[in-house]
């Protein structure tokens, strides 16, 4: 049974009133936090988008294959290794059991090609939406800049997708094919030492994360986004929740803080000839969101610090690296000072806690093009692959660089997210080092009610969820039951239910006061 | 694939890894020359795709990337100025390697303008 981090006491709620005071007045300071931004790697300087995305791939591989090497040494023993790593594809001769590294790329019938839109006649419309793009004759081929083989042998071709790199080891054969006896990732980065011996002070430090609020929608639950500021301000609960809540250093906003029916609307709008700012008696549904937007973190802001992630669905570029959201959107919120607008993908240095994450475009896009089911095994994957956006550019796009690819991972985190996922998962992982990492899966508020509470330990950060639901019953949520039915009609294999749905015990529900089966 | 020099015999092959050529003694330095030295610089894919970047950028990234680019190109590039025609991008392709990599790129910048409604 896991320890639940954090339980209000039941004794101080309903009680009596005391005849001293002081408990009542007394005021509870916000513990601080050191706090380092390392989002810089991730903001575009010069824009240039006359390159070609074949860059990305080439800085990818060359600087992947340290890495790779020593993760092929490891594995397969140095004597194989140091004889028969070929530098190049080209190198592997017909019958020699070699290593080679390269990229892979896997055919795939049903990926969306705008090149079969366009030769196709053009009254054809495009293929219906799917979950699941997979299907039983992708091929998998590894290649680099010199050639290519399909793979053949030992390889789990549905789990992998476009743009990983791995290092395989096996015999060309006659014919072209690449018979694999053994296959291997480049691992979990190795941790910075200067991060690791941050002392760990006394104090619990906290930082709550939240992913998806979808404001602007018409089945936004207000009560649960009015519970949820409560809480962080310290309005809501006992004593000791506010003594908690004022352990709570910083909450990140994990994308996706609008909904994504606004841009619905929009399109079944007519184009109208004018901006809508310019025309009267209208206000387009992206600006009332932000408007609500802006309420909602101006009140969080005048007692914590937030973060702000970009994601999928709000007003920021398409492109990954999403760059920051722009303060003036949120005048109110910047007036306190406290809110960072930061990239997608996200890297702080929290209390000396490394947090690396994303909004989830990367496990979303992994999940279409793959046939795992369980997303906190893809989260885990983009880990074991070192890199966050492997399907950046095929399938998820991103800035053409031209010297450099800001997402391989060089160090490790310790606490690695990603946001807007349909239900809270979480799990540790460690690497060869014996660097852990805590993943977790935050998930979309506007389905599952719920954020995600980190006690900042470094290497040993606990997690739980934390539940704003305002139901009086254990009824379901309709949005997330259509949205997962969606889901599961989608996959092609039924290998059960997306992820195992790992609640902890120390879920807390705070308006269940009649509720008799609390799970203690 | 080859192409034959009319003036000095010599051909490009694709690939040619450019190490050797240190070995062999230094020719008298005249433009063209140095424009064949450039030349097969752009035309080695162990320093990546040529196409789309400056010369200078991509020397750089070999450097980064411990790749020992040949410290001839750079002077080349640095002595002529790095707006000079010395330092554009290898407009030639044909030795590039077009393989299914730069097919995704092709896709990518359809793609791209397909959503963004340019005909």
């Amino acid at each position: 049974m896991r320890n639940r981090i954090y339980m209000a006491e039941p004794e101080e709620f309903l009680c009596r009133p005391t005849a001293e005071d002081e408990a009542f007045r007394k005021t509870h300071t916000r513990s601080g936090c050191s706090y380092l931004n390392l989002c810089e790697r991730f903001r575009l300087r010069e824009r240039n988008y006359v390159t070609q995305y074949a860059h990305i791939y080439f800085t990818r591989l060359e600087k992947m294959r340290p890495y790779l090497e020593n993760a092929a040494a490891r594995e397969w023993g140095n004597e194989v290794c140091v004889k028969n790593v070929k530098k190049r594809l080209l190198e592997a001769e017909v019958g020699e059991r070699c290593c080679i590294i390269g990229t892979l790329f896997k055919k795939m019938e049903l990926k969306p090609s705008i090149l079969k839109e366009i030769s196709t006649s053009h009254h054809l419309l495009s293929q219906p939406p799917r979950a699941k793009l997979t299907s039983s004759s992708d091929q998998l081929v590894v290649e680099d800049s010199s050639q290519r083989f399909p793979l053949s042998g030992n390889i789990p071709s549905p789990h992998l997708v476009t743009g990983v790199l791995v290092a395989l080891l096996g015999t060309a054969m006659r014919g072209g094919v690449f018979e694999v006896e053994d296959y291997t990732f480049a691992g979990l980065p190795s941790r910075e030492e200067s991060v690791e011996t941050e002392e760990q002070e006394e104090e619990e430090r906290y930082v709550l994360l939240v992913s998806g609020l979808g404001m602007g929608s018409s089945w936004c639950d207000q009560l649960s986004l009015e519970m949820f500021v409560d809480y962080v301000t310290g309005q809501l609960g006992g004593v000791s929740d506010q003594r908690f809540c004022s352990s709570l250093v910083r909450v990140i906003v994990a994308g996706n803080s609008i909904t994504p029916e606004t841009s619905k609307n929009a399109e079944r709008q007519e184009k109208k000839p004018h901006a809508r700012f310019q025309t009267r008696n209208y206000s387009a549904d992206t600006v009332e969101a932000v408007k609500e937007m802006d309420n909602f973190l101006a009140q969080l802001t005048s007692c914590v610090p937030v973060d702000l992630m970009p994601g999928a669905n709000d007003p920021a570029n398409y492109q990954l690296p999403q760059q920051p959201l722009h303060l003036c959107m949120f005048p109110r919120a910047r007036a306190t000072g406290r809110l960072s607008s930061l990239t997608n993908p996200y890297h702080t240095v929290i209390g000396g806690t490394v947090f690396m994450g994303c909004s989830g475009q990367n496990v979303d896009d992994i999940y279409k093009f793959s046939s795992l089911t369980d997303r906190l095994e893809i989260l885990e994957n983009t880990l074991q692959w070192r890199h966050m956006l492997p399907t950046s550019p095929d399938t998820l796009n991103c800035y053409p660089y031209q010297d450099q690819d800001p997402f391989i991972m060089n160090t490790c985190p310790h606490v690695y997210f990603c946001g807007n996922q349909p239900s809270f998962q979480s799990g540790r992982i460690t690497g060869c080092d014996g660097q852990s990492v805590l993943t977790i899966c935050v998930p979309s508020f506007d389905l599952t009610h719920s954020a995600v509470l980190v006690r900042l330990r470094g290497g040993e950060s606990e997690v739980q969820e934390i539940e704003f639901g305002t139901s009086l019953s254990h009824a379901p949520n309709p949005h997330l039951e259509a949205v997962l039915k969606m889901q599961k009609e989608g996959e092609e294999k039924g290998e059960g239910d997306g992820g195992q749905e790992s609640r902890i015990e120390g879920e807390m529900t705070l308006l269940h006061l009649m509720d008799d089966d609390d799970d203690d | 694939m080859t192409s034959l020099d009319e003036h000095g015999g010599r051909q490009i092959r694709p690939g040619k890894i450019f190490s050797e050529d240190h070995n062999k003694p230094a020719v008298a330095v005249t433009p063209r020359s140095e424009e064949r030295v450039l030349e097969e610089f752009d035309l080695d894919y162990a320093f990546g795709p040529s196409n789309g970047i400056s010369r200078l950028m991509r020397w750089e990234r070999a450097q980064r990337l411990c790749l020992n680019p040949p410290e001839e190109v750079r002077r080349i590039i640095l002595q002529h100025g790095s707006d000079s025609k010395y330092n554009e991008r290898y407009v030639e392709s044909a030795a590039s390697s077009y393989n299914s990599l730069s097919c995704i790129s092709l896709y990518c910048s359809l793609w791209n303008r397909h959503i963004s409604g340019i005909k």
